[in-house]
């Protein structure tokens, strides 16, 4: 496999599961939507179970972590029924990550001020939740921003700008990365050992963020 | 190279590979706090742009079998979506009996203490899922989200949830008379005059109509 030239697919066998589903949706076909959709959010699962754990780096417990999944999932599960009207995976992955890590945050903060209120359980009722989670949910507005196309946020066009500006020695690394293959076919393809690998693959990912910033910054 | 690296790393062969890497048990595996944020922050930059994996047949029936993904899909066909599952779980997080629930939300919607029991039935009822959901109030979810930490956009969706993906009820047969429908229609009619006979039911209070009387209450 060529380390250069093609640009990193993303999601490229769930595009067809979105494609369908969007297809149905217009159609009214409720039985194929519902197919789709199952299929979706399948594959979207893991994702947001990932993006909720590195949001609250570990520190909710258990069963705080499956609240907020469970909710990310209702939120994604519900906006991609409704209201998305993306024609791309990239920008439904953007979009999910967006939501599972603001409904993250907001059971983070749900957690401390329980926590707090359990503190002062003992003195009664009246510590109050004045401090719970405002009403104002800015997930809501990122996906808003994502419908209204406001904001070239598919992640596709991400990779297609920031790519080229990665450094020589960390891009060939990452494109056998988005390209599926394992540090050890990377090191037969690009001939370095595998601690060289792994370190190229991590600072390359770090290149990616830098860049993301200044992406989502123009 | 680090052990950061390294970890994020086989977190991505393991991505790529369908395998499905558990964010958590990498965090647990790195050295100290800040070792954890940087592979969080990696893993989750990762996440962001990486290609969907190739999963099996084997890996979406196990995704498909986890609980909250079982709660979601069962959810679509629930008359209150999600509702049943979801109050219940944000109430026990909240360490609240439902009781307890209702005595926060008296004061909070501004109704008296006296309506407390009352509003507790109301919310028994709405975890059971006997309530329509596109009938309870703003002002009610906005409370219960404040208290219960979630938001009420959340809220309002976990009750509706699934309803897009659900056939369109039938409609109902309409049947025409064969033979002589006098008898039927005297019938009908003595129960619609019984009916209107019966006094006029009381109207909506106010916590009537933070939970059945609709979005704008």
């Amino acid at each position: 496999m060529s380390a250069s030239g093609e640009r990193p697919e993303v999601g490229r066998h769930d595009n067809e599961h979105l494609r369908r589903f969007v297809a149905a949706r217009e159609a009214g076909d409720v039985i194929e939507m519902r197919r789709w959709w199952e299929e979706l959010v399948i594959s979207l699962n893991d994702r947001i179970d990932g993006v909720v754990a590195a949001a609250h780096r570990g520190r909710l417990d258990d069963q705080e972590h499956e609240t907020a999944v469970a909710l990310a999932l209702v939120r994604v599960g519900t906006r991609l029924m409704d209201t998305f009207i993306g024609v791309s995976m990239g920008e439904l992955v953007n979009a999910t990550c967006t939501l599972a890590r603001h409904i993250c945050i907001d059971v983070q903060r749900a957690s401390i001020s329980e926590r707090q209120r359990s503190r002062s359980l003992d003195a009664g009722w009246d510590a109050d939740v004045e401090d719970r989670p405002s009403a104002r949910w800015e997930a809501d507005e990122a996906w808003a921003r994502l419908d209204r196309r406001e904001r070239s946020a598919d992640t596709a066009a991400f990779l297609d700008w920031a790519m080229p500006q990665v450094s020589d020695t960390h891009r060939p690394v990452l494109e056998l990365t988005f390209h599926g293959e394992p540090v050890a076919e990377i090191c037969a393809e690009l001939h370095i050992s595998e601690a060289n690998a792994h370190q190229r693959r991590s600072r390359g990912m770090k290149e990616l963020v830098k860049l993301r910033a200044q992406y989502d910054r123009s | 190279m680090t052990d950061a690296d390294l970890l994020l790393s086989e977190f991505i062969d393991a991505w790529n590979g369908g395998r499905r890497p558990n964010v958590r048990e990498y965090l647990k595996r790195t050295a100290d706090d800040a070792a954890r944020d940087d592979l969080a922050d990696a893993i989750d930059a990762w996440l962001q742009v990486a290609p969907a994996p190739d999963y099996g047949a084997d890996a979406r029936a196990a995704i498909r079998a986890e609980p909250a993904v079982q709660h979601v899909f069962a959810a679509v066909d629930a008359e209150a979506g999600l509702w049943p599952h979801a109050l219940p779980v944000l109430r026990t997080r909240a360490r609240l009996s439902v009781a307890q629930l209702a005595a926060h939300l008296v004061p909070r919607l501004a109704l008296h203490a006296t309506d407390e029991e009352r509003t507790a039935d109301y919310l028994e009822r709405l975890e059971r899922g006997e309530l329509e959901p596109t009938r309870v109030s703003r002002r009610l979810l906005q409370a219960l989200g404040e208290v219960l930490g979630a938001s009420p956009s959340t809220l309002a969706d976990a009750g509706i949830f699934g309803r897009t993906l659900r056939p369109a009820a039938a409609g109902g047969a309409l049947l025409r008379a064969e033979g002589n429908a006098g008898d039927h229609v005297e019938a009908d009619l003595a129960v619609l005059a019984c009916a209107a006979a019966e006094p006029v039911p009381p109207a909506l209070d106010a916590v009537d109509r933070l939970f059945v009387g609709g979005r704008d209450a």
